[in-house]
């Protein structure tokens, strides 16, 4: 029984389950209506629907990206556990690693779904407009991936110790506070309070710093970002999602079930 | 050669953080023998799920070990070569009976055509083929152990360990495979008749402690005592009535079994000075169920 086979297994099982999500479905609705009606933008700007629709596409990839790293991370793991589903599913030659790692794999595998959909229609909208597709776009999407990937990871670490919903609630405030870890070390020099300073430095080296991942307002002002450093932050993301998928691989081989 | 090894297999919960509480089961110590039948009896909280679990490695020893089918317990090669039924079957509701067998028969790298074959023999042995385009979350509670069993036989295991069993069409399938094809079969019941009927041996667990464990035949049983009376007033039977006197009142007649171990001369006389005719005393061997009433009573007595 090899474990990446039985890793696209899980990966595969929770990919279907999401198929049959409603919320996600609406959800994809929602956000490829926004592109959709690019036709319309112009009513609210002035000559710069493009822009306006551009930054509204990423935004909606990277907000569907959230739901599904936050909502569906959670839920999976949490899910089986609370449901006791996950005992039958053990009691096959499934290792413990490999049950997390398939339900990350399958997480994944919706939100790229997603994104693709939403990034597809995008892209068939903006070729209308403008005839050709934008490589900094793409950059920016590839990085919104790996944050989702790093997203995804956290919130199935937090799940193999917290409910469901509090671990949900947890990764949120991680995805929060990753976004704004760029501001840490500025606070933690400024801090006139011991504890603060210590916080904040410990905070900065600890949470996934999401900031490197957000080159949205660089494309939106059609800034070219090199691909070394979309390059860096990928491996930073393989990084962080690989120490933490290895610490709740850790929690979740103690955990009794 | 055992299917089943423990010694001095240990479970205690953390009560309070890291509190101790009471042993959910204290040194299990035991051998099942390949090819036999083997019922797990004992009263609710006596630590027969907790043994399942840590026997598949869904919980941590406190103390001790085990042995599954020469594996270690909890290892995947033993679990390659089991089947399990849990207590609750939960499964996936949004899938269809047969999309769920086949995502677990994935699992034990079955091929396509080999796991469409046998997924359709399974349900049909569990009496589901009509169901198999069926949604679990439409299944009721039987269904849902049906389809249990079905997953818990995919991989043909050698071992099935199966908790709990109610259905007398389990029995016929537990028979079957242990008969016909020498599986080891494990499994907890409530129903004692049926435990009596099928199984080789028995193991009766209460409050953590393995009380007996022998072949069905070679248990204990004690003799009970089989009064019918006749007449009998309402305060004969007040007199008799205590712990190990069960009564059965009937239209004309009451029966009154007295358990092994108790005085039946001395019950019998009571209730003749209270005005009861005996018109019958039969001495016959104890049933399990009997049995197992009667050692559980004296274990928590103790």
């Amino acid at each position: 029984m090899t474990p990446v086979h039985n890793v696209l297994v899980v990966a595969q099982g929770t990919f279907v389950r999401q198929l049959r999500n409603k919320i996600l479905y609406m959800l994809i609705i929602v956000c490829t209506c926004f592109v959709g009606v690019g036709s319309m933008y112009h009513i609210l700007t002035l000559d710069s629907e493009v822009k306006l629709m551009r930054d509204l596409a990423l935004a909606g990839i990277s907000l569907m990206g959230m739901v599904v790293a936050i909502f569906i991370g959670s839920n999976e793991v949490g899910k089986e556990l609370r449901e006791g589903t996950v005992d039958a599913l053990l009691s096959k030659p499934l290792g413990r690693d490999q049950f997390l790692l398939g339900k990350f794999v399958g997480t994944l595998w919706v939100a790229l779904v997603n994104i693709a959909i939403i990034g597809v229609g995008f892209l068939v909208v903006m070729s209308f407009y403008e005839g050709k597709i934008w490589v900094d776009l793409a950059r920016s999407v590839i990085l919104n991936v790996f944050e989702v990937g790093v997203l995804v990871s956290v919130a199935i670490f937090f799940t193999t110790f917290l409910p469901e919903a509090v671990s949900a609630v947890v990764t949120f405030l991680v995805f929060l506070l990753g976004h704004g870890a760029h501001m840490l070390p500025m606070i933690s020099e400024k801090a006139d309070h011991m504890p603060t300073e210590v916080i904040a430095k410990g905070l900065y080296y600890l949470i996934p710093n999401f900031h490197h991942f957000n080159i949205r307002a660089a494309v939106g002002h059609e800034l070219e970002v090199p691909w070394s450093y979309v390059g860096f932050t990928i491996l930073y993301g393989l990084f962080y999602t690989g120490m933490v998928l290895s610490l709740a691989s850790l929690i979740f081989r103690k955990r009794e079930l | 050669m055992n299917a089943i090894e423990t010694y001095n297999l240990s479970k205690t919960y953390d009560s309070f953080f890291f509190w101790k509480g009471r042993p959910a089961l204290d040194r299990l110590t035991m051998a099942v023998p390949e090819g036999k039948i083997f019922g797990f009896l004992g009263p609710n909280g006596a630590g027969k799920t907790t043994t399942l679990k840590l026997l598949l490695g869904l919980l941590h020893p406190s103390a001790g070990g085990g042995r599954l089918l020469g594996e270690d317990m909890g290892s995947s090669k033993a679990k390659e070569r089991l089947g399990y039924l849990s207590e609750k079957p939960t499964y996936y509701g949004y899938l269809k009976a047969n999309e769920f067998l086949n995502y677990y028969a994935k699992i034990f790298h079955i091929g396509r055509a080999e796991r469409k074959q046998r997924i359709g023999e399974l349900l049909d042995r569990v009496g589901l083929a009509e169901h198999h385009q069926s949604k679990l979350k439409t299944f009721s509670h039987g269904m849902l152990q049906r389809v249990g069993l079905a997953q818990a036989m995919l991989n043909d295991p050698d071992l099935m360990l199966l908790d709990p069993l109610g259905r007398k069409q389990f029995k016929n399938i537990i028979k079957q495979a242990s008969r016909e094809q020498g599986k080891t079969v494990f499994f907890c019941s409530h129903i004692l008749a049926d435990v009596e009927e099928i199984c080789d041996m028995v193991g009766i667990l209460c409050k953590g402690h393995l009380l007996v464990m022998d072949e069905v035949h070679n248990l204990p049983f004690g003799q009970k005592t089989v009064l019918t009376l006749k007449q009998a007033p309402g305060e004969a039977l007040a007199a008799i009535r205590r712990d190990g006197v069960d009564i059965d009142d009937r239209e004309d007649t009451t029966v009154v079994t007295v358990s092994s171990g108790m005085d039946a001369d001395e019950v019998e006389q009571t209730a003749k000075s209270e005005g009861a005719e005996c018109v019958d005393k039969k001495v016959e061997r104890e049933t399990l169920e009997e049995y197992f009433v009667r050692i559980i009573q004296e274990a928590e007595r103790r």
